[in-house]
């Protein structure tokens, strides 16, 4: 406790080897632009209560969900749009945006992955992310969402044996009414803010996970989010419950066809860690940047959010954004159970013209509840970078402790990082660390590596490895390499 | 608050001496005493001083004690020029005669000498001036003065003692020539008194290319007795400064440590180390100005705070526009041991250029209950288990001292002042 | 081995280097000392490659081959090694992963078998001793965290590893008190042997008199004024620089 650096395991870096070759990346374009041509069912541009009404009559939903989006929607219509957080884009308008759209799919939707429609399944493939491959060789369950509705979703049969819940959300609502009605929306309110209404009015779709007391859930969960059609916002609604004793891993991964206009993404993730129950939630974020000058790009405007509201329990978010034009995203923990944790381990890379403002917020309520924030950020090219970050210790929370660290690594002259460290302490038995470093990879670090006999490639990627490397050792092993590959992709061009 | 009404010809110095004096003087008039409302005094109220010591706060004062009563620091083999009341003794004196010192005293009756003129000469936009300076400045007659030649390693380090619990104004000045190596051990001392006294005591050092400075600043005044210092560092390229300070006595202490690294290369590292109960009060303001490229700050303070005592740390970075691969780290931890117990603690970077690794840590806290109850679940005492793990917080900076003698002293005297926490000897090994 | 001829280079358009000849033959140890700003470092960085250095004009020629033709990496392949006058930390790289890297990229381009890591740990060990670096050392980030003193050891261990043909010492005396001086001196003498040269760049004369020089060159305005053997660096510490730049204007 007297040493405020923490110790952190030193090992070799394990040399994770990019089959991608210097040349290739020499003008690296977004590896993941190209668009399916799926003919979809889409609503025109515009938002009032018959689209509310249309889309929850096409998801065949019950009456107490349609008041509940209307009741968000009519709390949205008050709001105004948030301005303090430290990015730049033209307003939106949110009569231009599409709210629904659906790839057409038969009566019954497909059973197997047989059933999709053979172009979803060479999108992924392009990829690099065959679902079949995945199927057999990660075990990882994957639920595919393209736009705005879920068409395939694996591996159903064995979490049922386990008894674990893992679906879309629309399909959660039809099965399991009552689960969804208990939680849903109690972790982040319809009127929390001004997205959050929005997506709470129209989500489309999303996850919905619930582990029973007692289960470890078999496998790690994965879903693969796209955004695809032209003009088409997409607002994902995800919760996952973890009840008494239960442990689940999920994997959210994104990529994006290339796009020239903004897209808005308005997603709302809750969720919910009852006593002794452990979520560990990890993202890696590429969607769309835009082009150098700043053209197109997802717009990534999320609410995520964490109630631990068992004692002992424990959520753990760990991102890798690279993408997006602008993110503005704080995926937080409310530590209401006594000894709960929450902890937030982050990596975002902007580059180009990209904008960042991502932090997290760490609530603590309730007795000796722990918080650990460490936050590397890296900014390229024209990017800006912020780190956003609360840490609120309440009048009861006797014994809390918070540890924040959060480091930046600049890549050129006209990138810029900046800090913004919020901290509230209202009892004085708690304690609280913050470390922060802002440095610069350099020629000079380079210039080191190179006289030692390693190339300049090599030597980006080494150092922007050790950068990130306390944060990529939280990620299950093959999104670690995923994440990996991703920085190394994004980076090239970076320096020099 | 009295102007300063003191007839300078009973001061030892020359015209040019006295000249400075008066400008001090005349300086004091100007600014008066730092008040609260001062930014850099906001939490160190000095109303304690002046309404204790009354109108003549500055006045020097023979000492109640002699210098026999002051032990030794056991197995130090140093050097040892002692000062009591701000008056230097030779009879209990042992001088290196392989280099240039003497006391200020000495150089002040010998006649004109420019060295000793520099030290009397206030620079009133130098960072943390304040009116306690041009005090000293104007009624300063003793001190150390040396000068460490080019590529000298003294043998032994430099331990001035300086005794006393009345008010004292000590004026020292150390320079180490290209590659000198010198250790200095200042030493603050008291024992029991039923009066009170200000020790004002201001240090410049400056250091040449690549020489090499170990500090050790110890403060154990009496009880009752007022503190007030000032350390100033002047770094040349390639230098090295290493500053352990360690605040355990008086009633109110506070002292400004100012560096400047002023030239490419240069590195200093300052470690704090506060251990305070009862009313005391202790307040370190710290300043480090990167001023050339490729220089090294480290700063790591602790501080243990019992009963009512109150810390300050204020911990200033400021990295200039052309100090580019500055490398910076601070870190202050606080281990608050009653509830009564207070500390402010303010981090401030000011960075002009954005090509630097800079570093903040901040934590204020208790003794950890989980850590406690596993050290009781492995049989060790309450008491114990806090012994343990308050020293455990201490650990890092006592480490950091080079100086077994030392290192074991102060461990000693630390631990000593807190409740339950005399028995200490089969913990230290 | 290393013939410079005329060299000439600028930085950010300023000449620094204005016709440097220097001949450095195999095993031997040159010293290169002159005051602040003369273009000691600049000479040693141009031979290792730093960016931002611009060659305008003569020839650099390191075993017959156009060294100013190579990468700083083909450099380091061919043999050159710096020790950097400022070390540069690299938080999370591992010391070892990264010299095992450089050591068996340049094994790979001299055809040679690359080692394995026992072979690879095996002879590191070794090396860490010679500048009585900790093993612990070893595991840690580059440079991270070290003193300064540290990291001028980490530079020798890392030459001790690289066995270069041709090694730069740049200020690697500098900011070390006396005894981690004798430390590194002990490095660098047991690294001497017949092929290997020694260019030594140094701003103390105290160096000097751990690491004796073959030769001593003293550099002031971007040219060797004067050459000659260690009695030259004696001078010079006793008589400062001004009368080699009056001897040198008077030759003129």
């Amino acid at each position: 406790m007297s040493d405020v650096k923490p110790t952190t395991k030193q090992e070799i870096v394990s040399g994770i080897e990019s089959d991608i070759k210097p040349e290739e990346f020499a003008n690296q374009e977004y590896e993941a632009g190209f668009v399916t041509d799926i003919d979809a069912d889409t609503l025109p541009p515009g938002l009032n209560e018959d689209v509310i009404r249309h889309i929850s009559a096409k998801k065949d939903e019950p009456e107490w969900l349609l008041n509940w989006r209307l009741e968000a929607f009519r709390h949205w219509l008050t709001m105004t749009e948030p301005h303090w957080a430290h990015v730049q884009y033209p307003p939106i308008d949110f009569q231009s945006i599409s709210y629904y759209s659906a790839p057409k799919s038969k009566e019954d939707g497909p059973k197997s992955l047989d059933e999709v429609d053979p172009k979803l399944v060479e999108t992924y493939e392009k990829l690099g992310i065959p679902l079949r491959e995945q199927e057999m060789l990660a075990g990882v369950a994957v639920d595919a969402v393209f736009d705005s509705v879920s068409v395939a979703t694996t591996f159903k049969g064995k979490l049922k044996e386990a008894g674990v819940i893992f679906c879309p959300i629309s399909e959660a609502v039809r099965e399991y009414p009552e689960l969804v009605r208990q939680y849903l929306g109690t972790v982040v309110p319809t009127g929390d803010n001004f997205y959050a209404a929005l997506n709470s009015a129209v989500f489309t779709d999303g996850s919905f996970v619930y582990i029973p007391k007692g289960v470890r859930c078999p496998m790690e969960l994965s879903t693969y989010f796209r955004i695809n059609a032209m003009n088409t916002g997409q607002f994902e609604r995800t919760m996952i419950i973890a009840d008494e004793g239960a442990y689940v891993s999920y994997l959210e991964g994104c990529t994006a066809p290339q796009r020239d206009e903004n897209q808005l993404h308005a997603a709302v993730v809750e969720l919910v860690a009852m006593d002794d129950a452990q979520i560990k939630y990890s993202t890696v974020q590429n969607w769309y940047p835009g082009d150098e000058n700043g053209v197109g790009g997802i717009y990534n405007f999320v609410t995520k959010r964490a109630d631990c509201r068992g004692d002992r329990s424990k959520v753990s978010w760990t991102q890798v954004e690279t993408g997006s034009a602008i993110t503005w995203k704080y995926p937080s923990c409310v530590l209401r159970g006594d000894d709960s944790v929450g902890e937030f381990y982050s990596v975002a890379l902007t580059k180009m013209r990209q904008e960042a403002d991502t932090g997290t917020k760490m609530i603590h309520i309730g007795k000796r509840t722990k918080s650990t924030i460490v936050s590397k950020g890296i900014a390229a090219g024209h990017g800006n970078q912020s780190y956003r970050g609360l840490v609120n210790i309440g009048k009861g929370a006797d014994g809390a402790r918070n540890y924040t660290q959060c480091d930046s690594l600049l890549i050129g002259d006209s990138c810029g990082a900046h800090t913004f460290p919020y901290v509230v302490v209202k009892n004085q038995t708690a304690t609280m660390e913050h470390e922060a470093t802002t440095s610069k990879i350099g020629e000079d670090q380079l210039f080191y590596c190179q006289s030692r006999g390693i190339s300049e490639e090599d030597a980006v990627n080494m150092i922007v490895n050790g950068f990130c490397k306390d944060v990529f050792n939280e990620l299950p092993m093959e999104f670690a390499v995923e994440a990996n590959r991703l920085m190394e992709v994004s980076l090239e061009g970076a320096v020099g | 608050m009295s102007d300063l009404t003191l007839d300078f010809s009973t001061l030892p110095g020359d015209a040019g001496v006295q000249a400075l004096r008066q400008q001090a003087v005349d300086t004091f008039t100007r600014t008066g005493l730092p008040g609260r409302r001062d930014e850099d005094w906001k939490y160190t109220d000095i109303s304690r001083i002046t309404g204790t010591l009354g109108e003549t706060w500055w006045l020097p004062m023979p000492t109640e004690i002699s210098v026999t009563e002051i032990s030794d620091i056991e197995g130090l083999d140093a050097y040892r020029i002692v000062f009591v009341a701000g008056v230097f003794q030779p009879e209990s004196s042992n001088l290196p005669d392989t280099i240039q010192l003497k006391p200020l005293s000495a150089l002040l009756t010998e006649g004109a000498d420019e060295p000793s003129h520099c030290l009397f000469k206030l620079d009133e936009s130098a960072p943390l001036f304040n009116g306690f300076l041009a005090t000293n400045s104007a009624l300063a007659s003793d001190g150390l003065c040396a000068c460490i030649g080019k590529n000298i390693k003294l043998d032994r380090p430099l331990y001035v003692v300086h005794v006393g619990n009345n008010t004292a104004h000590v004026l020292n000045g150390l320079m180490l020539g290209q590659g000198a190596e010198v250790t200095l051990i200042e030493h603050f001392v008291g024992g029991d008194s039923a009066g009170a006294g200000l020790s004002n005591i201001a240090t410049y050092l400056r250091l040449q290319d690549n020489a090499s400075l170990t500090h050790y600043r110890l403060q154990m005044e009496s009880a009752k007795q007022f503190h007030i210092g000032r350390v100033e560092v002047k770094q040349a390229r390639d230098s090295r400064y290493t500053l352990h300070a360690v605040e355990l006595g008086g009633s109110l202490s506070r002292t400004d440590i100012v560096v400047k690294l002023a030239e490419a290369g240069a590195s200093c590292d300052l470690n704090g180390l506060f251990v305070a109960s009862g009313r005391q009060h202790i307040d370190h303001h710290t300043r480090i100005d990167h001023a050339a490229p490729h220089c090294t700050s480290r700063e790591q303070y602790r501080t243990v705070l019992d009963g009512r005592a109150h810390g300050v740390f204020n911990g200033k970075i400021v990295v200039a526009e052309g100090a580019v691969k500055t490398d910076s780290a601070q870190s202050n931890g606080n281990l608050l041991l009653s509830k009564n117990a207070e500390i402010d603690t303010k981090p401030e970077l000011e960075i002009y250029n954005d090509d630097v690794k800079c570093a903040h840590g901040v934590t204020v806290g208790q003794l950890d209950e989980n850590q406690l109850f596993y050290l009781k679940s492995r049989g060790l005492s309450e008491t114990e288990a806090r012994q343990l793990l308050t020293f455990a917080f201490a650990d890092e900076i006592l480490t950091a001292m080079d100086n077994n003698a030392i290192r074991r002293f102060i461990e000693k005297a630390a631990f000593a002042k807190l409740p339950n926490m005399t028995d200490l000897d089969g913990l230290l090994g | 081995m290393l013939k410079i001829e005329n060299l000439h280079a600028s930085v950010a358009g300023k000449e620094i280097l204005k016709g440097i000849n220097l001949t450095i033959g195999a095993g031997e140890v040159h010293a290169i000392m002159g005051p602040n700003g003369s273009g000691k470092s600049t000479l040693a960085n141009v031979i290792a490659g730093r960016d931002g250095y611009e060659v305008t004009a003569g020839s650099v020629t390191y075993h017959g081959k156009d060294l100013l033709a190579m990468k700083p990496e083909e450099r380091a392949w061919e043999g050159v090694f710096l020790a950097f006058q400022y070390p540069v930390e690299i938080p999370g790289v591992n010391n070892t992963y990264m010299l095992k890297a450089g050591v068996n990229a340049k094994r790979k381009h001299q055809g040679e078998q690359e080692l394995d890591a026992m072979e690879f740990m095996q002879m590191i060990r070794e090396k860490a001793k010679l500048v009585e670096l900790d093993q612990s050392f070893l595991s840690r980030g580059v440079n991270e965290g070290f003193s300064g003193g540290e990291k001028k050891r980490n530079e020798i261990f890392q030459m001790a590893v690289l066995e270069p043909s041709l090694a730069l010492l740049d200020e690697t005396d500098s900011g070390l008190d006396i005894d981690a001086l004798r430390v590194v001196a002990q490095g660098v003498n047991a690294l001497r042997n017949a092929e290997r040269s020694i260019v030594m760049v140094t701003h103390y004369q105290r160096l000097l008199d751990y690491i004796e020089p073959d030769f001593v060159h003293v550099l002031a305005d971007g040219k060797i004024l004067k050459s000659g053997d260690k009695h030259l660096a004696m001078e010079l510490e006793e008589r400062g620089y001004d009368w080699v730049k009056d001897e040198a204007a008077a030759a003129v």
